[in-house]
């Protein structure tokens, strides 16, 4: 039989070369499935553990080892810091390089590169990109990657650790991705020391973001003097560190400027949210020998950060000639951020000092020239190509004069009420956070640690020490420069250059405080003790949880680890521990023998996740609150209620304040009316209510970048509050809780909410979740030798 | 019968071996496939060029799915499931061998309709409409 070709191959053969096609490349959000959903290469394939023991040849002279243990806690052992920092890239990556290589992306303002302009969600990643570099975030690594690079320490640990994480970037094919790359449908680029740095950029913008400085302008414009100091004060009586009065500066005026007048507030648009939390902040304390069981210190930490999947740490020992070091990293970065040696441990709280501030400018319609006491000034133009996956390439345009980047102009109006300002921010400064703690991962004294911390600049952290001969020492540390009263807080004239500020506060003038009679220092991003700090300075404080600490530290005796369990813990809403038995006296005359009365007069208010009075307690406030400040509710400006300890002050101090009279009834109201008022309120919806515990109501979520719920964990009943120390908030939490009792060899507890493994699919991916959840805490392994790493490890690796 | 289970299997055997070669593009099973389409309709095999190819490719990505899903650790497949709107995880080991079955049926049905062979094709025919 003759062969000829039959054309009806056709049909059945093109259908196969388009789904071929089709199947090839990602479509309308969904991924390549001829790809994704093959069981050899796909997502099925990413599920595969590390094999038990590996050699990786990276062309080092010395041998490393790199020790897992059975939480695949990487313990690192080498010989030279090179060697080091390049297995710390390799086995982070290993671990964690989508995170990392995402994190970069988004600081750098490039999402819109893997995304495309709009992600399936709808939201505008080019405004993402685009406000990522007109607040100057990647212009500013790229500053600070210079100045960086001139410190040999610290370029020798960044061009190691780039070296280890392409080590491992090139030893991937399609089959070895991580399980987002082929999500997501893209492939990882090189790494560069630049993303390293973007990475820490990242956090310091995520640390010192939040701002009032257009809100404060607007209230001191709004209210008389004594109303504005009475309700928006510096200090209460509360405030946990409160300074001899001699010393506090106050801000009874406004700077002087032309244009902060009535009008300005009437032109002002309504400000939406504020993107940033306020409330990104921290425990940590470390009390001296003299207060603990061990006659040794300890040193305790838990930073409250965005609670992610995977996690923003990373845990692991780091071991070379020059130091053995233990505690947790970044992925994208090098060395140990929080940590212990031998010799020391050291913690980190958000400063909250405000490091952002804002000038309003008189710029020529065509942003070409601004106006500086009295001359035209020309602004610096800079135009950003920024990619976009499967679209034109955009070019933004961005003006910036002496003081900063205008981030707000006719062609980027995301938050109207910055219009035409320009952004001074300390974040811009080249900097080197790195050095610090590079050189604190190798201290062994208190002078060591002060020499640390001198590096770091943006934004002010409060820097906790405890070493093993017996120091405890807090630092707010930072760049914080000299300012007049009131520079900063409120919005300021780009017109005036006197409205500028060049001089920074020296070192050693800066708050610090070294072995305190008091046995103990503490730190939960309240304001730092100024006691002889002659120097202006704002910020954004949260005195509520530092008062909870000082009032236990203070009793403490004998602490033991348990014992600091236990505060990390605690679920006291330390805010209702202070208010409680003021709004119950207030209303005991009416309502002192109801039964709810007589339950929360007896109630330590705790908020564990089967208690029912929380959700009263929180009910109850929100109404006090809305009925107090109806008056402020007026404004169309008005967007955060005074501090609760400025309510407390004033029911305790003046019951009879104008505000708490409620506008629309014709009687005049006490504080003790509006309790009674919001009491009766709140119980009838209690009642309602009553069967739900704060765990019904309280619930968080652990989210993953791409806040793909198949890839998060949601709807958790969780236990804790914002204003207790155990700070579990629906976004927000302790990321790290560390204990770390000093001594012959550091006695070290720790635990975060995550896993090592980034891979979503991994069993290592959450599973210190519930663990973390229920308070549970692991004995972190600190081998002091390679030997002793080997003989607990559950498999190795070699780097060659 | 048997000899339509022993083409099955060749078929099973040929796309695993091919997808274990993993550092070639994902659809290079396709390949083979279609050449043993061209042996099937030379050598006067009997059975359904599609079905066979399909049920060949959807045995061998349902059921390596399964496989390493349970071998690896047991979470993937739950994951998948969770990102395509919570479809049950059977459905996703469906989706992922229809995928592997259409990809198969399609290029062994290409290959046994490349060339004309009118008469043994009509036999071919008569030879599926009777079995």
């Amino acid at each position: 039989m003759k062969k000829k070709i039959d054309m009806g191959f056709l049909f059945p053969g093109i259908t196969l070369v388009i789904l071929v096609i089709t199947f090839s490349r990602a479509l309308f959000g969904i991924p390549a499935l001829g790809r994704f959903l093959n069981p050899f290469i796909g997502a099925v394939q990413c599920e595969k553990a590390n094999p038990p023991a590996v050699t990786i040849n990276m062309g080092n002279k010395n041998e490393t080892a790199v020790y897992f243990d059975n939480r695949k806690v990487s313990h690192i052992f080498a010989r030279t810091e090179e060697d080091l920092y390049a297995a710390q890239g390799y086995t982070v990556a290993s671990d964690r390089l989508w995170q990392m290589d995402f994190i970069s992306y988004f600081a750098g303002g490039r999402l819109a590169e893997i995304y495309g302009s709009t992600a399936p969600g709808g939201t505008s990643i080019l405004n993402l990109d685009r406000e990522q570099r007109r607040k100057g975030i990647p212009e500013a690594a790229k500053k600070s990657l210079v100045l960086m690079e001139k410190d040999p320490m610290t370029k020798k640990a960044l061009d190691n650790y780039t070296r280890g994480v392409n080590q491992y970037i090139h030893s991937l094919n399609y089959k070895s991705l991580p399980f987002e790359y082929k999500l997501l449908d893209y492939m990882p680029e090189d790494w560069t020391n630049l993303k390293s740095v973007l990475i820490l950029k990242y956090m310091a913008d995520q640390l010192s973001g939040y701002e009032e400085d257009v809100y404060q302008t607007q209230l001191k414009l709004a209210l008389d003097k004594k109303d504005f100091n009475t309700l928006y004060p510096e200090y209460t009586s509360y405030t946990a560190a409160l300074p001899s009065v001699t010393t506090v500066i106050k801000t009874d005026s406004l700077p002087l400027c032309n244009y902060i007048n009535y009008s300005f507030l009437n032109a002002s648009p309504v400000i939406k949210g504020n993107a940033y939390n306020p409330k990104l902040g921290s425990n940590a304390w470390a009390i001296s020998g003299q207060k603990t069981k061990s006659g040794r210190p300890i040193l305790c930490n838990d930073p409250h950060l965005s609670l992610s999947l995977p996690s923003i740490w990373y845990e692991l020992q780091l071991s070379a000639d020059t130091m053995n070091v233990y505690g947790v990293s970044i992925p994208g970065t090098p060395g140990v951020i929080i940590g212990f040696n031998n010799d020391i441990a050291w913690g980190v709280t958000n400063g909250a000092t405000d490091v952002r501030d804002w000038y309003k400018l008189k710029l020529k319609d065509d942003f070409s020239a601004y106006e500086m006491d009295g001359n035209w000034v020309e602004t610096e133009k800079r135009i950003d190509t920024i990619l976009v996956h499967g679209g034109k390439t955009f070019y933004d345009t961005i003006y910036s004069t002496v003081h900063g980047p205008i981030v707000i102009d006719s062609t980027f109006k995301q938050n109207p009420e910055l219009l035409n300002y320009a952004l001074k921010w300390s974040l811009h400064d080249a900097s080197n956070e790195f050095r610090t703690f590079l050189l604190l991962n190798r201290a062994k004294t208190y002078a060591d640690y002060k020499n640390a911390i001198q590096y770091y600049r943006s934004p002010v952290q409060n820097f906790l020490f405890a070493s093993r001969t017996g120091d405890i020492a807090e630092n707010h540390q930072g760049t914080l420069y000299k300012k007049f009263p009131g520079q900063g807080k409120f919005v300021l004239d780009g017109s005036i250059k006197a409205h500028l500020y060049d001089s920074i506060i020296p070192q050693d003038r800066l708050p610090a405080m070294l072995n305190p009679v008091s046995g103990f220092v503490y730190s939960a991003n309240n304001r730092p003790d100024v006691t002889g700090f002659p120097y202006y300075f704002n910020g954004y404080y949260a005195e509520t949880r530092a008062n909870g600490i000082k009032g236990m530290l203070d009793s403490v005796k004998q602490a033991t680890v348990a014992d600091m369990e236990r505060m990390q813990l605690d679920n006291t809403n330390q805010f209702a521990k202070a208010a409680l038995p003021v709004f119950l006296n207030a209303i005991r005359s009416s309502s002192g023998s109801d039964s709810l009365f007589q339950v929360l007069s007896k109630w330590n208010c705790q908020y564990n996740a089967n208690d029912t009075l929380p959700w009263f307690f929180e009910r109850w406030w929100i109404e006090i609150q809305q009925l107090t400040w109806d008056e402020l509710n007026l404004y169309k400006f008005y967007g955060r209620p005074p501090d609760g300890y400025v309510f407390l002050s004033l029911v305790q101090k003046d019951s009879a304040n104008k505000y708490f009279d409620i506008i629309n009834t014709t009687k005049v109201e006490t504080a003790a009316d509006i309790l009674q008022m919001t009491f009766n309120f709140a119980k009838k919806k209690f009642a309602e209510r009553w069967a739900h515990s704060w765990g019904d109501f309280h619930k968080i979520g652990i989210m993953h970048p791409t806040f793909q719920p198949a890839l998060s964990r949601t709807g958790i009943a969780a236990p804790g509050y914002s204003e207790a120390l155990n700070a579990i908030s629906p976004g927000w939490g302790p990321s790290w809780r560390m204990i770390v009792e000093l001594g012959d060899r550091p006695n070290a507890y720790g635990i975060y909410n995550g896993g090592q493994s980034g891979n979503p699919v991994s069993r290592d991916y959450d599973g210190f979740v519930s663990d973390w959840l229920k308070g549970q805490y692991f004995k972190l392994n600190f081998f002091l030798t390679a030997d002793e790493a080997k003989t607990a490890s559950v498999s190795h690796w070699t780097i060659k | 019968m048997i000899r339509s289970v022993i083409y099955i299997l060749v078929l099973v055997l040929l796309i695993t071996g091919i997808s274990l070669i993993t550092i070639l593009p994902w659809w290079t099973f396709t390949i083979p496939c279609f050449l043993i389409g061209i042996w099937h309709s030379h050598k006067k095999i009997n059975g359904y060029p599609f079905s066979s190819g399909f049920l060949a490719g959807f045995i061998v990505w349902a059921g390596s799915t399964v496989f390493f899903h349970k071998y690896f650790g047991g979470n993937v497949i739950n994951t998948l499931s969770g990102l395509l709107n919570n479809i049950s995880p059977v459905l996703v080991i469906l989706l992922i061998g229809a995928i592997g079955g259409l990809m198969t049926g399609l290029a062994v049905f290409t290959g046994s309709m490349l060339f004309k062979k009118e008469e043994m094709y009509k036999l071919n025919l008569a030879a599926e409409h009777t079995m």
